[in-house]
């Protein structure tokens, strides 16, 4: 009997272990990507801007779509990542209490950043943001929903 | 002996097979104290089941489980394959019926005490399959790849990565990696269409093995006696009772597709884009949870209470201390299963109304639904595959724009100021102001196509003048009088040292003002806007030849004539 144990764990349980492990869409790493004018953002007003984070989708090359919001503070520019550190759906900005607001689950966060309510475990995710010769560069990295802390995916 | 060809081949079956035993067993096992229409839930469900193999086995057929195809596929099988979107519909409309269905074929187990001794393994063998046709329901409305798939599953995966331990490798292997992509269709396909089907049909067979080894559980107020002098076989009267619910639960089902015209499918998987994530409505009371709970306690709401529900479910058999069956006698399992049920309706008809009250619910969900048609008409126009309605063609042609010129045009309040505003785009009065003054940021201030100097005439060779250029647009409303000055005016204001208005000849960096605006101009400019018959070498406008469709082409046109 262990004999068959060991046969099928060898031939089986261990090959489809590993082969469930494909990575699938994997990111490359960030290069800055110019995502627009600084002139064309407004003081403390949040703007959404999609990113193309480029990588493979297993068999498939190509970028995905991601987005960030930016927010203008004097000549620097603060991003944010998009996507709600909760379970992953994408807030949005609700201009009227000056919130972003994730439409899933009702999450608040403040314009920067900062978690006001809700489930989420963490406040939304800083994206690294530089201005060049009055352009916006943005470095998209994600992080892993669902956890206070920030990890890297 | 005489007999017939099938005869013949019946007997032939029956000496290697015995199915006439099994057919007899079948057909002639006894129901004690007679056939009862409540005993119609579990054939109602195995008709379900027919219903998903059948209307799943189609949509297998026309679909392509890849980010880039899914949708597509899935709204090919909705526009384009014969009855598609009706398939479509069964398939989606008959999980929910088959949910709804297992709900009240366990309200009944319960209420009978059908899950008492002997019948435990029946009954969670049974908890089982519940549990399976909602594993169905998540790994199915991932698979069409649009909005709500995308991110109501995206929820249920990250959770499950949250779970202690075991999540984060569970989530990896379910999805493929640390992101959605091509491997979590592919891996959510093999999970729907091979996986959970032998699992299902697996714990069917054992479900119906356990039933008929034990039989039905009849009312508790029949004595004995009753039951034994009411006995009569399943077949006829209690198989017609069965094949009655099954044809009613099919005749809803046609009524509901057809009104609905089949399952909704919103716009395609738009990581960037924000929505409105809910669930299919029996994970509504799960949502609601995990919607009031705080982040600490998200597993409490996600795991903890689930698993204590699913707990007490399973424990029932023992949690029944009655020495009978009389419902009476078993207030607390009766009082248990109530409680959850009762529990999961007040808080999914709670999700309703709390998203039925919020403002802002409202507008994602139809700025959703405004998305998902805009998709579905540029499938159509894409594919070529039905004709665009007056309506329709405006909705793409805003979609066109919003794609692929608002990055430096403005148009009715959306757009980037880069280029020309095309707000009021050739009308007269946006012809007057830019023979006033086109090197404004209006017009062509941010280009780097310079050199015409204002218009300086007024009056009435002024609207002379913009009359000319207006009707070479299209001539009905124009003043056919102001269009002779103007053509005039055209060469003694030595405007034709620049501009041909033939509407064939090459410039020189002016367009050929010949027919402007009139769809084949704008059909021309829009292929190529740097040929030399419209801006010629400084223009920066990309090309769009082959780059659109013909609808889409066609679409962008009209909404650009429109502003006239």
């Amino acid at each position: 009997m262990r004999g068959i144990g060991a046969g099928l764990t060898l031939v089986y349980a261990i090959p489809a272990a590993l082969y469930l492990r494909g990575k699938g869409r994997v990111d490359v790493a960030a290069t800055a990507v110019d995502v627009g004018a600084l002139d064309a953002l407004k003081e403390g007003v949040p703007q959404h801007v999609p990113v193309a984070v480029r990588g493979n989708d297993a068999w498939s090359e190509g970028s995905a779509r991601a987005a960030v919001f930016l927010v203008r503070r004097g000549d620097r520019v603060e991003a944010f990542d998009s996507t709600c550190p909760h379970t992953g759906c994408a807030v949005e900005w609700d201009s009227g209490p000056g919130q972003f607001r994730c439409p899933c689950h009702k999450s608040a966060f403040s314009s920067s950043g900062e978690r006001l309510a809700g489930p989420a475990p963490r406040g939304l995710d800083p994206e690294a943001c530089e201005v060049k010769a009055g352009r916006v560069l943005v470095q998209y990295r994600r992080y892993r929903p669902g956890r206070p802390d920030r990890v890297g995916s | 002996m005489g007999e017939g060809p099938f005869a013949r081949l019946a007997a032939f079956l029956e000496e290697r097979t015995g199915y006439r035993a099994l057919a007899q067993a079948a057909f002639s096992e006894p129901v004690p104290g007679g056939a009862r229409k409540r005993y119609v839930f579990g054939s109602v469900l195995l008709f379900l089941i027919g219903n998903q193999v059948i209307t799943g086995l189609l949509l297998a057929a026309g679909y392509a489980p890849s980010t880039h195809d899914a949708w597509a596929s899935v709204a090919y099988i909705e526009e384009v394959a014969p009855l598609g979107w009706f398939i479509r519909g069964m398939h989606s409309t008959g999980a929910s019926a088959a949910i709804v269905i297992v709900l009240l074929h366990l309200m009944q187990v319960t209420w009978a005490g059908a899950y008492r001794r002997p019948r435990e393994v029946t009954w969670w063998v049974g908890l089982g399959l519940l549990g399976l046709l909602l594993a169905f329901g998540l790994t199915g409305y991932l698979l069409p790849w649009d909005q709500k798939g995308y991110f109501a599953t995206q929820v249920a995966t990250n959770i499950l990565g949250a779970t202690p331990i075991v999540g984060p490798p569970a989530q990896a292997i379910v999805q493929g990696g640390a992101h959605y992509g091509n491997l979590t269709l592919t891996r959510f396909y093999a999970l729907h269409v091979i996986l959970l089907p032998m699992g299902v049909v697996g714990l069917i067979v054992l479900h119906v093995v356990l039933f008929r080894r034990h039989g039905v559980t009849p009312p508790a107020s029949l004595d004995e006696p009753t039951l034994v002098a009411r006995t009569e076989p399943f077949y006829p009267r209690q198989v017609a009772l069965d094949a009655m619910a099954a044809a009613l639960c099919a005749a809803v089902m046609v009524v509901l597709v057809v009104r609905s015209h089949g399952a909704g499918l919103e716009a395609p998987a738009d990581p960037s884009s924000s929505y409105e994530a809910r669930p299919e409505w029996y994970f509504l009371p799960l949502f609601q949870l995990l919607r009031h709970l705080p982040g600490s306690l998200e597993l409490v709401g996600a795991l903890v209470v689930p698993l204590i529900a699913v707990g007490l479910l399973l424990a029932l058999p023992f949690l029944d201390r009655a020495k009978t069956r009389s419902p009476s006698a078993r207030r607390v399992p009766i009082a248990i299963v109530g409680f959850i049920i009762g529990g999961s309706i007040a808080l999914g008809v709670s999700a309703r109304l709390e998203d039925a009250q919020d403002g802002a619910f409202a507008r994602g969900r139809a700025r959703a639904d405004e998305e998902a048609v805009a998709a579905r008409i540029r499938f159509r126009a894409r594919t070529g595959s039905a004709p665009l309605g007056a309506a329709e063609q405006r909705i793409l042609g805003t979609v066109v724009f919003g794609e692929h010129c608002a990055g430096c045009h403005v148009l009715d309040g959306h757009g980037e100021a880069h280029a020309p505003d095309l707000d009021g785009w050739s009308s007269r009065k946006w012809i007057d102001a830019f023979l006033a003054a086109p090197d404004d940021a209006r017009f062509f201030g941010h280009t780097d196509l310079h050199g015409m100097k204002p218009v300086a005439v007024v009056g009435v060779d002024r609207a002379a003048l913009v009359e000319w250029i207006w009707s070479q647009g299209g001539r009905e409303g124009a003043d056919p009088a102001l269009i002779t000055r103007g053509a005039a005016l055209f060469e003694e204001l030595s405007c034709s040292d620049c501009h041909e208005s033939d509407g064939t000849s090459d410039g020189t960096g002016a367009p050929n003002l010949g027919g402007r605006a009139s769809a084949a101009w704008l059909e021309g400019l829009l292929a190529d806007p740097g040929s030399a018959r419209y801006f010629g070498k400084k223009n920066k406008m990309p090309r769009f030849k082959d780059k659109l469709a013909p609808a889409e082409m066609d679409a962008l046109i009209a909404l650009l004539r429109s502003k006239r």
